[in-house]
This record gives structure tokens, C-alpha cells and sequence, in this order.
């Protein structure tokens, strides 16, 4: 019976299998190494850099040193670094190449330190970062540039689309034509010379006499033909007239037109400009273009890369574009081959940490801004890219580290990130107490706040790629320093040195990549109100001159059109006196001679007749 | 040491019956349609240690069917979709899901599914016909090639000679 047993290669299959294990743990380590560099450059898209692994059996875990991710957009500097990550994992998952890490410390990590060479993964991608490296560190386009100052009113001319400009063409054009359409009709008219030897002609019809029939019918052809010729002479006088009314009528409208547009013109470059200077610097713009509309790109730069490790996991899909392509990854997958999952309590995704608690270094410690706050105290739960397996989304809680503290200060921060079902939704709460600020960039020329406390409640979320954000922040103890060159910057400098506290509303809603922005103040008001005092003199110099130019501009357009519109106007007077002198011709004359040649007809015929009748008997 | 290992040799590959040959090479469908690095891999070559089958052949065996697995992967993988998302089936699946070893040998991958069926499937045909091909073997085509001269001057060389010395 067992003689079919090989009883030796018991010992065979033990001994190569231990092999086989001594030789997995003996490559583990460098296992782990290429895993976290590959799998996390896949994500980033960028170098990864780990230092050093070392493994832990009791329990079992691992701990890495000194992680670099590169920033892709920007490939000399880390998007983090990370000092230290002490992690256990399961084993059982880990034969299936699964990570499932129930407790995680990172330490020391810090956003943006600088590179000693570049992160980029190749040739084309650092190109193509160096290229968004550069427009990507300007300021966001959607925000307002701030002008400190109004440009000249040449300049200001020669860039702005004018209605003055449009209506001066539009009148030019119509003048041409209308000007030639009445020349045309006046030139088919007959002189005075023509209507003279009409008028005789007329009344050498009614003086001669008529003898016989004979000459009846000779002057009744006579009169027929003047007849029609007086007729046709009133016809064209009469469309002369109504071509010249007309035209006149039309030029008439549209330079009414042309004279309205240059205040339009003005009405409406006083509105974007606000040549009391204050159009020019808006709330907006100070904030949305200075450091904290950077740190807002900043954080919606974070996001995109938390989204798109989020949005791997192929069971989520929310929107059109990212349905295809899932169904493409599917297929794909299909074709490679597959994991189907199962309905589990113990569901085992590619990676799941379930507790992580991270120190998140705001700035190096020999900052010398006094009062910023150095580290950050994190901890984030469930971070997986399959939380349709965990069923559980991503949460997190941020707050000041203890021995941080200073005086009444406090950070407070949580949110999550779910992707469980078919619409993403994540959010975000922060709340900052007694905040100190310092040295704070300000969107218009070297202007800063350079000290100030900050009480700030915000409350974002994205809904399918929607963002929605309401902040309130209230700031007191305000002091502003900087200022460049300009009168406007002085005098906004001078301005805002006398507000010591203000409120600010921000609102933001829209595509997460460019969402509208919109920001309310009493700062706006106040600004707007000290610079009205200051520079009121000015906007009425600026504004007269740039009428004035508008004005002139108008004249051009409409060149001689007086002039013609009175020449026009004698020539109405002209063919409205041919028109009645041929009226009279026809009605009282001609008509007044018809019927005395009809009688001297009948008084003829009749003496002809009894003439005849006569010699007959 | 070059004899311990020809020894070594010697040994594992005493196991010349057709049988013994045959169900080397239908095990060896399992380790190259699949893996042996895997759960499953692991037991077969468990079974392939403690039962007298032929390791060189199982060996040989693995590596061709690894070679034959490329081409058939993309139908492994369709039969362990169809087998996978079997209605029937999925109660079986969902409980076996709830099993930590079971999960161990990632039966719930579609290639891991196809590639195991396959091999079932085709284990106890290939048995058999090996198992012909090889009787056939002896009784015709081995008596042929042992009167070539090329094989007479193998046999006649000091390697082979310790080898078979080594059987004694």
C-alpha cells in the first residue's frame, strides 16, 4: 500500500519550500521597496525615491525611511517627504499581495521641500512639466489681473471695442448710399428751363384758334401730348421728392444714433474702469491673485491627486467620460484576467490602511514667522482606492499638535472622501480660531498683510466634479505694510492701513478645475468709500478727457452730414415747388382748357352742320 | 559532489513505469497551466514529492504546458469568467470566498478558474494517452533508437557508464 509513498521527498518538498520562504524573506524588503516606487510613480507620475526598508516579524510589519514623491507639474521640487513610516501589516493578505495595514505612523512629512535634482520620469513628461511649470506657477486666469493703475486714454481707446467706432461705420456706409440715391433721383429731373418752355408750351396751346375741326383735333392731340408729359414730369418729381424725404429721414435716425454712442461709450468704460480708481482694485483680486488664492491652488492641486488614487478603484463610476473609461479598464482586464469579488465580512482590496496617523510639517522649523504653526496632527481612516470592497469611505480629522499651541489658537479640520456609490461626494470643515497671519502676500503689486488673527469657518464640498464652497472669515488686529510705485498704490496702502478688521464671504461654485468665484466684504465698501474722497478729482480730469476724445471721434464719422442735410433740405423746398407748379398745370390749366375746347368742339360741329343741312335744302 | 547529485538524480528518476510517467506529466498540466507559486501549485508539487511519480518528467511536463498555456490563456480566462459568473455556481463561490486558505489560492481570478478547470478537464485524458504514447514507445521506436550508433556511443561513455553504475 505504500509502496507508492515516497517517504524521501517528504523531506524534498520541506526543504525546498523553506528555501522558498527564506529566499521571499530575504527579498522583501527590496520587494516592498519596488513596490511602493512603482506603484506610487504610477500614481503621482513622478519619481518615487524610498531610502530603506526594514522588516518586522513580532508583530509583522515594516518600516520605510526617508520617501520623496516628486511633483510632476513642478519636477525639482516633492509634492510631500516623508522622515518615517512604521507600519504592521496582516500576513495572510500579503501571500495574496494584498496590503492591509491596521495601524500606520508617518512622521515628519512635509509638502513642496525642494529636490537636488529632478523628480520627472522621463524626457517628454519633463517637458511637458517644465511647460506647466512655468504657466503653472503664474496666477490662475480666471482671476481678475488687478490693475493699480488706469491706463491712458489713448490706450484705453485703442483696446476697448467702442459703439462709437461701430455706429461712425455704420453711418459712414449708409450716408454713401443714401447720398447717392438722391443724386441719382434729383439728376433724372427737368431744369427750370425745361419747366419754363412746358409753361409755354401749355399756354401757347390755349391762345390759338380754332377754325374747324380740322384744328380741333390738332389741338386735342396737342393737349394729350402735353397732357402726358406734365403727368409724367409730376410722377418723377413726386419719387424725387419722397427718395430725397426718405434719405434724409434715414440719415436723420442714424446719426441720432452716432450721437448717442459716444456717451454710451462712457457709460460703460466708467463702469468697468471706475475711474475713481476703485473698479481697478477689487477684493478679488487682492486675495484670489496673492498667496491665499495660492494656497487654494494648492489645495485643489492635493485633491486632484486624492481624487484620481480615489477614482482607480474600477467599481466607481460618475460621470459619463469616466464610465467609458472604466469600461475600458474593465475590458481590458477582462482580457488579462480578473478578480471577482465576492460578498465578504473580511472584503480584501489591493490596499487597504485602515488607521494612518501622520505629523504634517506647515514650514521648517527655523521659520522665522512668528507664531506659524509648524506641525499638523492627522489621522485618516480607510484609505483605500476599492471602498466599493471596504465599504467604508476615506475620513479624516486635522489638528494642531498639542505642544504647537500657542494662547488660544486652534485648528480644526475633518472631512471625508466617498466613493462607495455611483456619485462621488467628499467634504471638507475647517474652522480656525484666533488664527495668527503673517506676512501675507496680496494680489496687487508688493503689498502685504503683514500681521492679522483669523477666525475662518469653511465648508466645502464636491458633488460628481461640482464644487461647492461657503467660507467666512472674520479678520481683526489687520496691519498692511509693502505697496509699489503708483499713486494708486499709495494710496490704497493708506487706505487699508486704517482698516484694522473686516469680513470676508467666499463663495465658490462650479467645475472643480475653474470654479466661479465670488467674494463679499465690508472691505470692498470701506476701500471704495476712502477712495472716492481721495481721487475724485482725478476721475473727473480722466473722464472729461476721454469724452472729449469720443466726441471727436463722432465727428469724424459723421464729416459733412450737416451741411448736406441742409442742402437737402432747400432741395425738398425746390421740388416741392416744380411738383405744385406742374399740379397747377394740370389741374386749373390744362383742365380749364380741356373744357373750353370741348365747348368750341360742340359750338364748331354744330355750325358745320347747319351749314351742311343748309346746301341741302 | 558531482555523485551525490547523479545519485540525487538517479533517484528521483527511478520511477520509470508508463503510469508513473503518465501521472508526472497529467500533474504537470495543473503547474503549467497555472502556477507553482501558488497555493495549489504548492500541493500538487507536494503530491508529485510523496507519490512515486517521475519528477524529470513532471518537470519537462510543467515547462511545455507553460509554453501551451500562452496560447490558451485568453480561453482559460473566458471559461473562468463563464464558470465564475455561473448563477448556479455563485452560493458555491461566495462560500468558498469565506474561506481565508481557500482565498489563498485566488480561485475567485478568472485565469487562476479557467486555467484549473482546463487542467482537470484534461488530467485523466492526458494520463492515458501518455500512457499509450509511451508503451508504444517502448515496444516500437526505443528498439530502433537504442541500435543507433550515435545512442551505442552515449552508452558506451564514462558519464553514462556512473550512471548506471550508480543504480546497482
Amino acid at each position: 500500500m505504500t509502496s507508492w509513498i515516497r517517504w524521501s521527498g517528504l523531506a524534498v518538498f520541506s526543504l525546498l519550500t523553506t528555501l522558498l520562504i527564506l529566499i521571499w524573506l530575504l527579498l522583501l524588503p527590496w520587494l516592498l521597496e519596488w513596490g511602493i516606487e512603482s506603484s506610487g510613480e504610477k500614481v503621482f507620475g513622478a519619481k518615487v525615491e524610498v531610502g530603506n526598508v526594514d522588516l518586522a516579524f513580532s508583530p509583522l510589519g515594516f518600516s520605510v525611511f526617508d520617501v520623496q514623491v516628486a511633483d510632476r507639474d513642478q519636477p525639482m521640487r516633492n509634492l510631500f517627504s516623508i522622515d518615517a513610516v512604521d507600519a504592521q501589516t496582516e500576513l495572510f493578505p500579503l501571500l495574496m499581495s494584498k496590503v492591509i495595514v491596521p495601524e500606520m505612523r508617518v512622521q515628519g512629512m512635509r509638502l513642496g521641500t525642494a529636490r537636488q535634482y529632478s523628480g520627472a520620469l522621463d524626457d517628454t513628461k519633463q517637458a511637458g512639466s517644465k511647460q506647466s511649470a512655468e504657466t503653472g506657477g503664474s496666477r490662475d486666469s480666471t482671476v481678475p489681473e488687478v490693475s493699480a493703475e488706469l491706463p491712458g486714454v489713448d490706450e484705453l481707446l485703442a483696446r476697448e471695442p467702442l459703439r462709437t467706432v461701430a455706429a461712425g461705420k455704420e453711418f459712414e456706409a449708409s450716408y454713401r448710399q443714401t447720398k447717392a440715391r438722391i443724386e441719382a433721383s434729383i439728376s433724372q429731373l427737368p431744369d427750370e428751363k425745361k419747366l419754363k418752355r412746358l409753361e409755354q408750351e401749355v399756354k401757347a396751346l390755349s391762345e390759338g384758334k380754332i377754325k374747324n375741326l380740322s384744328d380741333f383735333q390738332k389741338k386735342k392731340e396737342e393737349f394729350d401730348r402735353l397732357k402726358g408729359k406734365v403727368k409724367t414730369l409730376r410722377k418723377e418729381v413726386s419719387h424725387a421728392r419722397k427718395t430725397v424725404s426718405e434719405g434724409v429721414e434715414t440719415l436723420r435716425s442714424q446719426y441720432q444714433v452716432l450721437r448717442d454712442a459716444p456717451e454710451e461709450d462712457l457709460a460703460r468704460l466708467r463702469e468697468r474702469y471706475g475711474f475713481d480708481g476703485v473698479g481697478a482694485v477689487n477684493v478679488l483680486g487682492l486675495l484670489a491673485g496673492g498667496e491665499t488664492g495660492d494656497m487654494a491652488r494648492q489645495a485643489l492641486e492635493y485633491y486632484q491627486y486624492i481624487d484620481g488614487f480615489l477614482s482607480g478603484d474600477e467599481n466607481s463610476a460618475d460621470d459619463e467620460s469616466t464610465q467609458a473609461r472604466d469600461e475600458q479598464n474593465a475590458e481590458q482586464q477582462r482580457a488579462a484576467g480578473r478578480f471577482i469579488h465576492f460578498d465578504s465580512d473580511t472584503p480584501l482590496p489591493d490596499i487597504w490602511i485602515k488607521n494612518l496617523e501622520l505629523d504634517l510639517a506647515l514650514a521648517e522649523p527655523n521659520d522665522t514667522k512668528a507664531g506659524q504653526l509648524h506641525y499638523l496632527e492627522m489621522q485618516i481612516a480607510d484609505i483605500s482606492h476599492q471602498q466599493a470592497l471596504t465599504g467604508k469611505p476615506l475620513s479624516f480629522q486635522a489638528r494642531m499638535r498639542a505642544d504647537q499651541k500657542l494662547g488660544e489658537q486652534r485648528l480644526e479640520a475633518s472631512g471625508s472622501f466617498d466613493r462607495r456609490g455611483s456619485s462621488a461626494y467628499d467634504s471638507l470643515q475647517l474652522s480656525l480660531h484666533a488664527w495668527p497671519l503673517s506676512d501675507v502676500d496680496l494680489g496687487s503689486g508688493s503689498l502685504k498683510l503683514t500681521a492679522a488673527e483669523a477666525e475662518v469657518d469653511l465648508k466645502a464640498h464636491v458633488l460628481n466634479a461640482q464644487l461647492d464652497v461657503n467660507s467666512i472669515a472674520s479678520i481683526t488686529n489687520a496691519r498692511f505694510g509693502g505697496g509699489g510705485e503708483g499713486k494708486t498704490q499709495a494710496t490704497l496702502l493708506s487706505v487699508l492701513q486704517k482698516m484694522k478688521a473686516f469680513e470676508l464671504q467666499l463663495f465658490a461654485q462650479g467645475e472643480v478645475q475653474s470654479p466661479d468665484l465670488r467674494i463679499s466684504s465690508d472691505l470692498d465698501k470701506r476701500i471704495k468709500a476712502a477712495f472716492k474722497a481721495e481721487l475724485s478729482e482725478q476721475a473727473a480730469g480722466y473722464e472729461g478727457e476721454l469724452k472729449q476724445k469720443l466726441q471727436a471721434r463722432m465727428g469724424q464719422y459723421a464729416g459733412d452730414y450737416s451741411q448736406y442735410v441742409e442742402r437737402l433740405s432747400l432741395t425738398e423746398g425746390t421740388l416741392e415747388d416744380q411738383s405744385g407748379m406742374l399740379e397747377g398745370l394740370l389741374e386749373q390749366q390744362m383742365a380749364s382748357y380741356k373744357n373750353e375746347l370741348e365747348n368750341k368742339a360742340k359750338s364748331k360741329a354744330g355750325d358745320a352742320l347747319k351749314d351742311q343741312l343748309n346746301k341741302l335744302f | 559532489m558531482f555523485s551525490q547529485l547523479l545519485k540525487l538524480f538517479k533517484i528521483l528518476n527511478s520511477e520509470v513505469a508508463p503510469g508513473q510517467i503518465s501521472a508526472a506529466v497529467a500533474l504537470g498540466l495543473f503547474t503549467g497551466f497555472g502556477t507553482l507559486l501558488s497555493l495549489q501549485g504548492l500541493l500538487i508539487f507536494l503530491v508529485v514529492c510523496l507519490i512515486r511519480v517521475n519528477i524529470s518528467a513532471f518537470i519537462l511536463a510543467t515547462a511545455g504546458f507553460s509554453l501551451l498555456a500562452f496560447v490558451l490563456d485568453p480561453l482559460f480566462i473566458a471559461l473562468g469568467e463563464y464558470l465564475l459568473g455561473l448563477e448556479s455556481l455563485v452560493g458555491l463561490w461566495t462560500a468558498l470566498y469565506q474561506l481565508d486558505w481557500m482565498r489563498l489560492t485566488r480561485f475567485n481570478h478568472t485565469l487562476v478558474m479557467g486555467s484549473f478547470f482546463g487542467a482537470l478537464l484534461l488530467c485523466v485524458p492526458v494520463f492515458f494517452l501518455t500512457q499509450f504514447i509511451i508503451v508504444q514507445y517502448r515496444e516500437r521506436i526505443m528498439v530502433f533508437v537504442n541500435n543507433l550508433r550515435v545512442v551505442k556511443l552515449v552508452k558506451a561513455s564514462d558519464l553514462f557508464q556512473r550512471y548506471t553504475d550508480l543504480g546497482a
